[in-house]
């Protein structure tokens, strides 16, 4: 079981005064969170299915920065962290901005306060919603975010650049979502509900590598029946596991995200479901297919065991946190661009990824413009966590420690030859697919 | 079995007369029925779902039964089938409130390495949650 987030609507903390918001802030997440961690403890000795990370999740602080100014900003995010240590939670979400057709004055302090934020505080994460199928991609705020991104490695440059690891640019950002860095409370959601996040490449891998060992002739459809019956009995338990938290905290069941998210434990990884489905370099032609297949078979499973799936629900790769993935683009057999590929089957984007700290600004963006473009094109969720390191060259190992794992600086090709796209900013305008009705 | 009688009838001579002669070799014991047998069994502690299986052997299911009874884990239903050399056991047990599940989860899969059984301890709520098809909570 990977995750339980409590997901807390705190917009009823906005107030004139700063101090108020901090107080009220503070003493909500308190109230409501303090029992989280040992109800999901209890929870998990019972049925022998330890909870790897109980987290929370507010609503975007936007709203809370909303007629404040930068230095509000920094207090609220550091109420935040506070409240976080102080329930034993690793990582608190929802230090964010929806930008995706406009920067609000609110949106804009928050963008501008990431570097401060993310260097000054240990547990929050945030995210930044810059496109989606309704609105099209704001370049305007991917440039912007292109050159936060550059102050917040530069910020955090003693960690090499780890701030940029608790930050996710989005497209058509879930708004159930339990995994970080990129969870958030979004409108309509309860006032306070718990979404978990069901995780278990391992268990997927042991199932396939049990079903193979049996003998007899497999083909490809026998395998993405095996990963479905296992999405299915993951979900199950998951959601058994998420009902019985939300029960003993008094707030509601929300969503079973069918996400496999991998840990840099060994064999607990996207990538080693790949190979074990015959990609023998993960990278190598064929592992778009295979990524596909394995995120459509989980979906199916799951959607089948549980009436309340939501979140991103596809298959992660993210690099640094998937040993299988590491070592693939450690041995120069997974690049960039194949990355992005296989993302455009499986949420959830770019993530975790190290490029050498002098990737310009621009570039920067128009990676982040790439995937966002995939997101609203196939109307589905992608995001970019992107970590330029700095003063970092392209092979060097980069520790960052614990579940954010390490990973090598990948190369990024033709930088500096996406500026004048970039600086034409404005709106790329909502695709055709946006006219549904 | 459970019979009701429309005479009174001792159970050493019910037992006699369902045994037939003496060389049917059949084993019968008959006794009377108390208040105490018709309760509504006492459940003791939550209920766990163990499945082993592996090669038949002598002794296997007193192996396990023994261990369990030496943590006073109550067996509340017992089942198996064998196919050839093959042999399945599902057993529902009750581990009472002081028991650690996790003790006798590890023990039971080393008692189940030793005799050559792959064996598994699930909470019932995970078993009913992973094999059946309806479940009782709505969305």
């Amino acid at each position: 079981m990977r995750t339980v987030t409590l997901g807390l609507n705190v917009d009823d903390c906005a107030a004139p005064s700063m101090e108020t918001v901090c107080r009220k802030l503070r003493d909500k997440i308190l109230s409501r969170a303090s029992r989280l961690v040992e109800t999901c403890d209890r929870v998990g000795r019972k049925y022998g299915i330890p909870v790897t990370n109980k987290r929370i999740a507010i609503s975007p602080a936007s709203h809370l920065v909303a007629g404040h100014g930068q230095t509000a900003a920094v207090a609220i995010a550091k109420t935040l962290d506070e409240a976080a240590a102080a329930c034993r939670v690793d990582l608190v979400g929802g230090f964010t901005a929806l930008v995706h057709k406009g920067i609000a004055p609110a949106d804009a302090v928050i963008m501008a306060s990431l570097p401060e934020v993310l260097s000054q505080t240990k547990r929050v994460c945030a995210s930044i919603n810059v496109a989606s199928r309704r609105a099209g991609i704001n370049m305007d705020a991917v440039a912007e975010m292109g050159r936060v991104l550059l102050r917040i490695a530069d910020a955090t440059k003693a960690q090499s650049g780890f701030g940029c690891a608790k930050l996710v640019v989005f497209s058509n950002i879930p708004e159930d979502n339990p995994f970080m860095a990129g969870a958030y409370v979004g409108e309509g959601e309860p006032e306070a509900a718990v979404n978990i996040g069901v995780s278990g490449p391992g268990v997927v891998s042991s199932a396939l590598k049990r079903r193979i060992a049996m003998g007899g002739k497999l083909t490809l459809g026998d395998l993405a029946e095996e990963i479905k019956i296992t999405g299915f009995r993951v979900t199950r338990v998951g959601e058994l596991i998420g009902r019985e938290v939300a029960a003993e905290l008094g707030v509601v069941f929300g969503i079973v995200d069918l996400s496999l998210a991998p840990t840099p434990e060994i064999g607990d990884s996207v990538g080693e479901i790949l190979r074990t489905l015959g990609i023998e370099k993960i990278g190598a032609p064929g592992s778009t297919a295979a990524v596909a297949m394995l995120t459509d078979a989980i979906k199916k499973g799951g959607a089948f065991a549980s009436s309340s799936v939501g979140g991103m629900s596809g298959a992660f790769i993210p690099v640094s946190e998937d040993a299988a993935l590491a070592d693939a683009a450690a041995r120069g057999h997974l690049s960039l661009e194949k990355l992005e590929a296989m993302t455009s089957v499986c949420s959830v984007g770019l993530d975790m990824i190290a490029v050498p700290g002098d990737t310009p600004a621009e570039t920067l963006a128009a990676i982040i413009a790439d995937e966002m473009a995939i997101g609203v094109m196939n109307d589905k969720t992608t995001g970019v966590r992107i970590i330029p390191v700095p003063g970092a060259k392209v092979g060097q190992l980069v520790e960052f420690g614990g579940l954010f794992g390490s990973v090598v600086v990948m190369e990024v090709r033709n930088t500096g030859a996406s500026g004048p796209f970039v600086r034409f900013g404005g709106r790329i305008p909502a695709p055709i697919q946006s006219l549904r009705n | 079995m459970v019979v009701s009688l429309p005479e009174a009838v001792a159970p050493e001579a019910l037992a006699e007369r369902v045994r037939g002669p003496a060389s049917s070799g059949l084993q019968v014991l008959a006794r009377r029925l108390t208040t105490a047998d018709l309760a509504p069994p006492v459940q003791h502690g939550e209920r766990f779902v163990m499945t082993a299986f592996g090669r038949d052997k002598p002794g296997i299911i007193s192996r396990f039964s023994q261990y369990l009874a030496g943590k006073d884990v109550n067996i509340s239903d017992l089942s198996w089938t064998r196919s050839q050399a093959d042999f399945v056991m599902i057993a529902e047990l009750e581990i009472p409130p002081p028991v650690e599940f996790h003790v006798v989860q590890a023990d039971l899969e080393e008692i189940g390495r030793e005799e050559g059984f792959t064996v598994k301890l699930q909470h019932e709520n995970v078993f009913v949650a992973t094999n059946q098809l309806r479940l009782k909570h709505s969305v």
